[in-house]
């Protein structure tokens, strides 16, 4: 699996420069929309990958290696954990950096990754049925409604924290985002084997 | 032992299907799968190595069964290239190198870069900068590095000037002077796989029209010019196959059963192709 995390990362490297480029415009603006936007395109580069991989022909190449169905199609919701891990370091780093940041953000910021972690499990399966190409407006509509999703809890939570109970908050929606992430890496083995 | 074996294979895709395909390749030795476009030679060598699934019929690589988990351990020793080479335009050698290394166990750096300096090939150099003939060779080198004890090409030489076919078509032969290495090479050029094959399987229509022997095909078979009178001299039993003229009839004819009295013409395996499937018809 790290040969196939390597090559996307390869791949990807151009996707990345504007990731970083984002970050930086990002500590400027101190915007609350583009931060969770920036988390929730991080989680959707798996998507960009595929996309790649399906302009190139990638999975004819793949299927004579010795991989396994799970490295193959666990590699892209790996991409999409670490890139959603480094974005949050990004906000992070960004919010510090504007001497923006409050501590009860961090559970919202939180949020906000499970939000793009859910829709990443969506989009993946999606992605290995369909197609990215056929698929693109599909994935659009799902990643602005998760960015505005995240957005608005986001500001929600910062308007009125205390009305909020986040612990409760963030239990539900990390158990949301484990369980719905396992059942679509389940469902994308049976999709990527079907298409066998 | 086979390298390869397919019994009575079948795999049925609604528009297409491969029909009850049984064939083999001995350790050592170099089959050449030919057949007109769409035949059924890249479905043959996907099911072999479970990148599609069989309907009926057993397949073993190696002396495994393709569908049993532990064949992702075998195809660690198949090396395999296909049709076009498959790499993301962005990387470089250096790149593959690094991908391959932590995708193959039994990777050999040395090896490899012992590949890109005999095929010429730059390691920094992105891959959408090769040309076609460039690609191949990478993909040839990234198939070799890996200690395979069986190569799968798929029209790895199709689209290739005959020098560089020559040059690639002499390292699949040098490959198999280890009696253990060896490779199934599918192409619809025939004069490639006369060159280097040591057994032919032909696929005709998603049918296997013949495996065998490439010397027995070509002692055994020959082509007997005669005419419709003429024809009933012939004993019944030695026509493979005719092609009616108006004027005169050309006759694929079994050596074996015909005495010395006709005058038969070695047939090349395109002729024997080209008659087998006229009777297939």
């Amino acid at each position: 699996m790290k040969g196939l995390l390597i090559k996307d990362a390869f791949t990807m490297m151009k996707e990345t420069k504007y990731f970083f480029i984002l970050a930086v415009v990002m500590m400027f603006l101190q915007n609350d929309f583009l931060f969770s936007y920036i988390i929730v395109y991080a989680a959707m580069l798996p998507m960009a990958a595929q996309a790649y991989d399906e302009r190139v022909k990638w999975d004819k190449m793949a299927q004579t290696l010795p991989l396994t169905v799970d490295q193959i199609v666990g590699s892209k919701y790996i991409m999409g954990y670490l890139s959603a891990f480094a974005a949050v370091l990004m906000v992070l780093a960004a919010r510090l950096l504007g001497r923006s940041f409050r501590a009860e953000e961090f559970g919202m910021l939180l949020i906000v990754v499970c939000v793009a972690l859910v829709v990443q499990a969506l989009n993946i399966p999606l992605m290995f049925w369909i197609g990215v190409e056929r698929g693109r407006l599909l994935f659009i509509i799902l990643v602005i409604g998760a960015a505005m999703a995240a957005s608005s809890i986001w500001q929600e939570a910062i308007t009125a924290p205390l009305t909020l109970n986040i612990r409760l908050l963030l239990s539900a929606a990390f158990g949301v985002t484990v369980i719905v992430n396992i059942i679509s890496f389940y469902l994308c083995r049976i999709v990527y084997n079907r298409k066998q | 032992m086979n390298a390869i074996e397919l019994k009575r294979v079948t795999k049925n895709y609604g528009a297409f299907s491969l029909k009850d395909i049984t064939l083999s390749l001995p350790s050592g030795c170099i089959l050449g799968l030919v057949g007109e476009n769409g035949a059924g030679k890249s479905t043959t060598i996907r099911l072999l190595l479970n990148a599609a699934a069989r309907d009926a019929g057993e397949i073993t690589v190696l002396g495994r069964d393709v569908r049993k988990k532990e064949f992702r351990r075998v195809k660690e020793q198949i090396g395999v290239v296909l049709d076009e080479a498959y790499y993301p335009d962005v990387l470089s050698a250096g790149n593959v190198n690094l991908i391959m290394k932590h995708i193959y166990r039994s990777w050999q750096e040395d090896i490899f870069y012992d590949y890109l300096k005999r095929f010429a090939l730059s390691e920094k150099k992105l891959f959408k900068e090769y040309s076609r003939g460039m690609k191949m060779k990478l993909a040839i080198a990234a198939a070799l590095s890996h200690q395979p004890k069986l190569l799968v090409l798929d029209e790895a030489t199709s689209g290739l000037d005959p020098v560089i076919r020559d040059e690639i078509l002499e390292i699949f032969n040098d490959f198999t002077r280890d009696e253990d290495h060896s490779v199934l090479l599918s192409s619809h050029i025939i004069s490639d796989l006369e060159k280097i094959s040591d057994y032919i399987a032909y696929l005709h229509q998603g049918k296997l029209v013949f495996c065998e022997e490439k010397d027995r095909l070509l002692e055994e078979y020959g082509i007997l010019h005669t005419t419709s009178a003429g024809l009933s001299d012939v004993p019944k039993d030695a026509i493979e196959a005719k092609r009616q003229g108006r004027y005169s009839t050309e006759v694929l004819v079994r050596r074996s059963r015909l005495s010395g009295a006709f005058d038969v013409e070695p047939a090349n395996l395109e002729d024997i192709m080209l008659f087998m499937a006229k009777k297939g018809e």
